[in-house]
């Protein structure tokens, strides 16, 4: 049996995004343990706040590697570095909102 | 301890005109291609034969003896230094093409200006057209470039033909002009003003202003390539650039007599801008035990690389600045790295960039060691009550 045959079936694109979401949940779980441990209280403003930062880093790295993989290296890198240095700043920002004495 | 500070000012002052004009003469004994040489490097002699009309003005032939066409040179006012321009006609005046013989511009602004296309789109243009009008749209982020290689045309076609040049239009002082003057009026008086939260109004103000009109709107900054050019002896456009002489003068001027580097304070929008990331987190002083020691790295780069750039005849190889990338997106990918680091570290560290790197930091310590032959300064540098060595005005 060709073992190439199992990469092209259709079955794995929709497992690998079950799998992506468990590890979603996890990490949002994982998260909310890690506030709670650093002395950080959340309200559901703050957590729609992270979860629009994390969405925005997500999109950015995808469309910077996307970009990437269709051989528009210098405009993926570009995109990485701009838009990955605001997300940086917007970052640092959320974490004086979250940790106000951090 | 005040005589020892006031010598070594004198030195340092001294030292620095004599470096200064040292690498002027290198510059000026560095052989520069003729005419005739950077003629024939765009035409070359094997595929064209040229005779010479006038000083400005070329027939031109391809080796078939067929294509009659001109050849006009002409220089324009750049950034950095005169722009040289060679436009190739066809024998009623229809541009055939531009090229860029000669300058000493920023690298990246003449890419922005090929990139743009604007080379190429005078192909369809009469040179008649140049004689007083501009045909040509400036290039944003390269408008100085784009002005020069237009008036360089203009130029070539005025003198060939011995037509008047167009009448000198005046010194225009503008709005930018008028903001330039009250940004340095506000940031000098900001040590003098007591209220503080008046105090802390203005500073705000200029950071925001500073940013938004000098560095994004308007491009508007002291960089070491500029004030290469200016040491080489190049001066700006006085009808197009007043607004260059007013911070340059404005900020030298305030260090003499107040020995306050007002620039680098409250006008750089570099500084603006990190000011405001420094806000984000917010970042901390951070001095080290080196600090002083590391001032006299950064400052003794500002000057080699100044004394490079001045000695090689051109100025845009002392664009080691990331102010071209943050605010106009153009620059090396090393730039653009540096700028990254600084962004990143201006989080953390209140304005990293400033105290660590700028050069235009070590132009005016250099600056404020010329205060050292006045008296008054001589006065402050002496010891305070506490033991300390007064630094407001001496050197370091």
């Amino acid at each position: 049996m060709d073992i190439t045959v199992i990469f092209e079936s259709s079955i794995l694109q929709p497992l690998f995004w079950m799998v992506m979401g468990g590890l979603m949940i996890l990490l949002f779980i994982g998260a909310g343990y890690w506030l709670k441990d650093a002395g950080i209280s959340m309200s559901w403003w703050k957590w729609m706040l992270s979860a629009l930062w994390y969405a925005g880093v997500y999109v950015i790295i995808a469309g910077g590697f996307t970009l990437i993989g269709e051989h528009e290296v210098r405009a993926g890198l570009f995109f990485l570095g701009v838009f990955g240095t605001v997300m940086i700043i917007l970052g640092a920002g959320l974490w004086r909102i979250l940790k106000p004495n951090g | 301890m005040a005589d020892k500070s006031y010598k070594r000012n004198i030195i340092i002052a001294a030292g620095i005109i004599v470096l200064i004009i040292l690498a002027n003469i290198v510059g000026s004994l560095r052989q520069t291609a003729s005419e005739q040489q950077l003629i024939e490097s765009v035409f070359p002699p094997g595929q064209y034969s040229l005779h010479k009309e006038n000083d400005n003005k070329w027939v031109i032939y391809d080796n078939n003896r067929d294509k009659p066409g001109f050849l006009y040179a002409g220089e324009g006012r750049g950034y950095n230094g005169m722009v040289g321009v060679l436009t190739h006609t066809d024998t009623t005046g229809n541009i055939l093409g531009l090229e860029l013989a000669s300058h000493s511009e920023t690298p990246s602004y003449i890419d922005r200006i090929i990139n743009s296309g604007l080379l190429t789109q005078a192909g369809n243009i009469n040179i008649r057209e140049f004689a007083y009008d501009e045909p040509l749209d400036a290039v944003s982020g390269a408008t100085i470039t784009s002005n020069a290689i237009v008036i360089a045309v203009r130029h070539s076609y005025l003198d060939s033909e011995g037509l008047p040049r167009e009448p000198f239009s005046g010194i225009v002082f503008g709005l930018n002009e008028l903001f330039v003057i009250l940004i340095m009026a506000a940031g000098a008086s900001l040590a003098y003003i007591r209220p503080r939260k008046l105090q802390k109004t203005i500073t705000w103000m200029l950071v925001v202003f500073t940013l938004v009109w000098l560095g994004f709107m308007n491009n508007q900054m002291l960089t070491l390539t500029r004030i290469a050019a200016i040491l080489s002896g190049y001066l700006p456009d006085v009808t197009r650039e007043l607004y260059l002489y007013l911070l340059l003068g404005g900020s030298i001027i305030l260090i003499l007599i107040f020995r306050r580097n007002v620039y680098c304070h409250s006008v750089c929008p570099f500084g603006s801008a990190q000011e405001l990331l420094a806000r984000v987190k917010p970042a901390r002083s951070f001095k080290p035990s080196w600090y002083r020691k590391w001032k006299w790295v950064q400052w003794s780069a500002a000057l080699l690389i100044l004394l490079t750039a001045i000695a090689m005849n051109n100025p845009g190889l002392a664009q080691y600045a990331v102010f071209g990338v943050f605010f106009q997106f153009t620059g090396s990918t090393i730039l653009f790295m540096i700028l990254f680091v600084t962004i990143v570290l201006s989080l953390f560290i209140r304005r990293p960039w400033c105290r660590f790197a700028c050069p235009i930091d070590g132009v005016f310590a250099y600056v404020r060691a010329f205060t050292g032959f006045s008296g008054a300064s001589r006065q402050a540098c002496k010891i305070k009550p506490d033991g300390t060595k007064s630094r407001k005005s001496c050197f370091i």
